[in-house]
């Protein structure tokens, strides 16, 4: 079974819906999309034409790891940083805990491989290790094809226990030091775009660690020559962005939407679609990123972002801010009143 | 050679189907310990033990290892056509300059402005390819085919002009371009994505056929050209038609998965012995073996070194040279 692609069959039922509540056509603009998206999502799952589109138990997934490219000095911060950072998720204190308790939204962060395990047990730390942070992707390949497609298997083992509680909304976050080389790298190499238009400041370089972090990206890139999204993966991947290329395939199996965040979990996105092409149907991209990569991203996805709020933080604080146009969406969807309903005439 | 006549045809036929479909299934297995052979049978005769191995097995391993068979089914089939029209049993599609062109072509493409950026890599490296053998080609049409080795001097003496153009360019260029086209030239078949099976697969399934179509008449080649020209064979348009065939082989193969070296050279020879001589089972024989070697040798490649893929052209070139060797000490 590979994800199949959405049923059509229900468009046209569900867009007449949508033209048929009272409003002009087309006035609610991307939120009349978002809400065809899941209505045709949802549908999909039941086998018939669902009358309410519901947003059941969404769920925050943050993906943490370590990648070898950070002993470079490409980015602001070491890569211890990214423990300390998991240790804050845990204790509830980042931006994403926040956001999180403010649209109560289910928390889990994922140990995908960083360099230091946390020893202790935690309800909300799930440890799918794929190694202590991956090679420095420069001179050598940053993981194995094992640990690749390793990863894809703990991605899917991350939305398991999503799927058995009903879970209909999986939001993407991740956590990694240096993560913005590696994802510019797999952009670069996946579309053939310049480094230089896939490279950005990350969450804000200097100008000279900027030329630095491109010319090293080359380097990278020179080392092989393909654009299979397994081989790019395990050339320049990340074990977090492994992780979410499988945790987004698995959940577009069995129906799920997701909601992805800024530049990171869209280059797991782009590489989700290049492994399966009809994955992109149950993705609905948050936010533009202040990256300069993820437009260029967006672009090759033709995705329209619901958000451009000058976000550059990751941890999935993007998804978890879109997270109520979408419970807005599904509302005008479920409640709003067709003009036959109201008795207005046009 | 010796002929082994202790196997019938239809038991040979019989052993080449089975070594086709234990490969095949066996090397889907080989990867992370997880997806394992118990779990990809599972997969194959019931439903995976998670939906992901779906992915993995289908989307990832299984055109890894098509590509692999279909490479080095074509390959092997160039190089016994070749073998079989040169009557030279040294004949190699890689001797005929294809490899050279396809490097230079390749090189090239790192000077190209942006406005000719549809020539990608893979486009760039099949037209040098071609460029080589009409070179070799014009040369043996210019002196009459009065030798048939001159086929093969012609294409050494190609490949080390398109070879030390190359090296000057990129001996002149920067490094990062120069390590991309060295690591192409070396082999992989980590492009093993749907577009290169989309043009490698037609290209090589026409040349079976067409090859086959001129089966008998290439038998009739292996007597000598005159006995050939008496039972009514256009020697020259049988050679050049050929050899245009094994050319576009070569180069479409080249294109995508870079130099594969001395497949060509050493399956035919192997098979031989097995198969017997004539066109139609030497093709059939040295693809299916070829395309199987292929795909073992990648999974050494991918295998054999914790955390590195070794190119493929490199363990195939090691191993042809060894062969190349021990078949000329018997000669």
């Amino acid at each position: 079974m590979s994800v199949i692609g959405l049923n059509t069959e229900y468009q046209a039922a569900i867009q007449h819906k949508i033209d048929q509540k009272t409003k002009p056509v087309g006035s609610l603009g991307l939120l009349e999309d978002i809400a065809c998206q899941l209505a045709l999502i949802q549908s999909q799952k039941h086998g018939s034409l669902v009358d309410n589109v519901s947003i059941t138990e969404p769920s925050v997934l943050v993906f943490a790891a370590d990648h070898g490219i950070s002993d470079e000095g490409v980015s602001i911060a070491p890569s211890a940083v990214t423990r300390q950072m998991v240790l804050n998720f845990i204790n509830g204190g980042a931006a994403i805990n926040c956001f999180c308790r403010s649209n109560r939204l289910h928390f889990k962060v994922i140990d995908a491989g960083i360099i230091e395990p946390i020893n202790d047990e935690y309800p909300d730390l799930v440890k799918q290790r794929l190694g202590s942070g991956t090679n420095n992707f420069v001179n050598q390949s940053a993981m194995t094809a094992e640990q690749a497609e390793q990863g894809l298997s703990f991605g899917q083992q991350a939305v398991e226990t999503l799927i058995s509680a009903n879970c209909t909304i999986l939001i993407l976050g991740e956590m990694g030091i240096g993560n913005t080389s590696s994802a510019s790298a797999i952009l670069s190499a996946l579309t053939d775009e310049s480094v230089d238009k896939c490279v950005g400041v990350g969450t804000g370089i200097t100008d000279e660690q900027l030329i630095k972090k491109q010319q090293l990206i080359s380097q990278a890139l020179s080392r092989f020559n393909s654009k299979d999204p397994m081989v790019v993966l395990k050339e320049v991947g990340g074990f977090e962005i492994a992780q979410m290329v499988g945790a987004i395939i698995a959940a577009a199996k069995v129906n799920i939407a997701v909601l992805v965040d800024g530049f990171i979990v869209s280059t797991a996105a782009l590489l989700a679609c290049k492994i399966e092409p009809n994955v992109r149907n149950y993705l609905i991209f948050a936010h533009q990123s202040e990256e300069s990569g993820h437009q260029l991203l967006l672009r090759k996805l033709a995705a329209k972002p619901l958000l451009n709020l000058g976000l550059r933080l990751g941890e999935g604080t993007g998804a978890a801010l879109a997270l109520p146009l979408l419970t807005a969406a599904a509302s005008f969807y479920n409640d709003m009143a067709s003009f036959e309903d109201a008795g207005v005439t046009v | 050679m010796l002929m082994l006549h202790k196997f019938s045809i239809r038991s040979i036929i019989l052993l080449l189907a089975l070594l086709v479909i234990v490969t095949l299934s066996l090397s889907l297995g080989f990867g992370v310990a997880e997806l394992g052979h118990r779990e990809v049978w599972q997969c194959l005769t019931a439903t995976c033990e998670k939906s992901i191995y779906n992915t993995i097995l289908w989307q990832i391993r299984l055109p890894r290892v098509l590509l692999g068979f279909i490479a080095g089914f074509g390959l092997a089939i160039a190089g016994a056509l070749m073998q079989n029209v040169t009557r030279n049993p040294l004949a190699d599609p890689y001797l005929f300059g294809i490899v050279a062109g396809a490097g230079l072509g390749a090189t090239l493409t790192n000077f190209l402005p942006p406005s000719l950026q549809f020539f990608t890599l893979p486009l760039a490296a099949f037209l040098g390819a071609l460029f080589a053998v009409f070179i070799v080609l014009m040369v043996l049409i210019k002196n009459n085919w009065r030798r048939t080795e001159h086929l093969l001097l012609a294409g050494v003496a190609v490949s080390f002009l398109f070879s030390s153009v190359t090296s000057f360019i990129l001996y002149m260029g920067d490094a990062f371009s120069t390590n991309r086209v060295i690591f192409w030239l070396m082999g992989s078949l980590a492009r093993a994505d749907q577009t290169a099976l989309m043009w490698i697969f037609p290209v090589v399934f026409i040349a079976t056929i067409v090859a086959l179509l001129l089966s008998r008449q290439l038998d009739s080649l292996l007597l000598s050209d005159e006995s050939a020209r008496t039972l009514g064979v256009s020697v020259e348009k049988l050679r050049i038609g050929t050899l245009v065939i094994c050319a576009a082989l070569t180069a479409v193969i080249v294109a995508y998965c870079g130099g594969i070296g001395f497949v060509g050279l050493m399956i035919p020879h192997i098979v031989r012995p097995f198969v017997g001589l004539t066109t139609a089972r030497i093709l059939l024989g040295a693809g299916l073996v070829g395309g199987c070697f292929l795909v073992w040798v990648d999974v050494v490649a991918r295998t054999a070194l914790d955390g590195q893929e070794i190119p493929i052209g490199v363990i195939t070139s090691a191993m042809g040279s060894v062969f190349f060797l021990l078949l000329m000490r018997k000669m």
